[in-house]
């Protein structure tokens, strides 16, 4: 209420006092029953209204439609038959009519440019440039930078005289004996590879050749059943060599082997004699 | 041409070294490793099948461990040197079974073994005549 009550102050502050004025209740009055009976007043007056049509009018209407579209529009006989031929006969006489003159789409281009110059009216450039930069206008059609005489002609080789200097290029050729060098490095290195691989082939063959000489002897052992004979037979540098072979520490084996506990030095030995270990290797043949 | 024969000295003592290998003991040390052949096959009872299945096995066993006897770290040597063994047990037992690949590691040992006492007798026969570190 409070909204309504601002609203009407509001307009009657605007200068609309008639709205102001008139509070929220509906001016607008109608009499009762106005609603319930409009729709057969309004059919009433329609009814009343003499806009009857003659009898008969919709039954005749189709034909009389088509009488008049048929007088009015009528066609020739044959008409349609002739049609094209006349239509391209038209065509002919209008294209024979508007013959070209001789040449006259090889000198188009040029006409159209003279038309263009002809028609153009010419621009003040000198004029509108002063407008638009006095500065530049100002330098006229006058080329601003020059150059001495003929110095484009010289331009290349005095550059490079001054770069380079006076002597000429110096042409470095591959000697003879450059030459060969590279092919004898080819070589070698040629040579060097096939020598890497006949090595391991020589050092393949040669470890296959050793076992099957071993393979051997060992079948030729075992034939006169004599290993013990052979074992026998060995000498110091047979073994020391045998065990070289495989890597082992000779001295390291035999301290090993010799060793038994029983048999080493008591404490007491090394309180009677210092030299009670060595005296015991000695004994042993393991050192002098 | 200086460096031309530069490269050819140079690439000679390269070379020369390869020519020098040893083949590996010599004939002192083939009659041993024929003993050991022998000695192998006769324990372990090798049929010429198993023979030539198994000796290949056996060179790069032998190969391997070579290379780890080197080692101058007593106890890294003996844990490699069992890693090579464990490692080519399994190739052996393809071969020889479990229990003769077991009898061929004892049978290993026994040989070399009886090759350190018979060093020892000729030492000791010679009256002396030892080694010193």
């Amino acid at each position: 209420m409070e909204n309504n009550n601002n609203i009407q102050q509001e307009q009657e502050e605007i200068g609309s006092p008639v709205f102001g004025i008139i509070d929220n209740s509906n001016v607008f009055t109608v009499p009762e029953g106005y609603f319930d009976e409009l729709p057969v007043a309004i059919l009433g007056k329609v009814l009343e209204q003499d806009n009857e049509l003659p009898e008969g009018y919709f039954d005749e209407l189709p034909l009389k439609v088509l009488g008049k579209t048929q007088n009015e529009a009528e066609v020739p006989e044959g008409y349609f038959e002739t049609l094209p031929i006349e239509v391209l006969g038209k065509i002919n006489t209008l294209s024979q009519e508007q013959t070209l003159p001789a040449g006259y789409f090889e000198n188009l281009s040029a006409t159209v440019m003279q038309r263009i110059k002809a028609e153009t009216t010419e621009v003040d450039v000198h004029a509108e440039m002063k407008q638009l930069s006095p500065a530049i206008a100002a330098i006229g059609n006058e080329h601003p930078f020059t150059v001495p005489a003929n110095y484009f002609d010289n331009n290349i080789e005095a550059i490079t005289k001054k770069v380079i200097g006076k002597q000429p290029a110096v042409i470095v050729q591959m000697g003879t004996a450059r030459k060969v060098l590279r092919y004898a490095v080819a070589a070698v290195v040629t040579g060097f590879m096939g020598l890497g691989i006949y090595t391991i082939a020589f050092d393949n063959t040669q470890q296959v050749s050793s076992n099957s000489a071993v393979m051997a002897k060992a079948d030729n052992i075992l034939k006169t059943n004599s290993i013990d004979d052979v074992f026998n037979s060995l000498t110091e540098a047979d073994i020391t060599d045998y065990m070289t072979s495989k890597g082992s520490n000779i001295n390291a084996a035999l301290v090993a082997s010799t060793i038994n506990d029983a048999d080493l030095p008591t404490a007491e030995d090394y309180m009677f004699d210092e030299e009670a270990l060595n005296d015991f290797l000695k004994g042993k043949n393991i050192i002098n | 041409m200086k460096n031309f024969i530069l490269a050819i000295v140079f690439l000679l003592g390269v070379s020369s070294p390869t020519f020098a290998q040893p083949g590996g003991g010599g004939q002192n040390s083939e009659k041993v490793e024929a003993l050991y052949v022998a000695y192998m096959t006769k324990q372990l009872s090798l049929t010429e099948d198993e023979a030539q299945r198994f000796w290949p096995i056996h060179t790069q066993y032998d190969k391997d461990l070579k290379e780890v006897e080197r080692n101058d770290n007593e106890l890294e040597r003996q844990q490699n040197a069992l890693n090579v063994k464990k490692k080519y047990q399994d190739r052996f037992i393809k071969v020889l079974g479990a229990d003769r690949t077991n009898q061929f590691f004892k049978t290993d040992a026994e040989f070399r073994k009886r090759m350190i006492e018979r060093l020892k007798a000729l030492k000791e026969k010679r009256g002396g005549g030892p080694r010193r570190n």
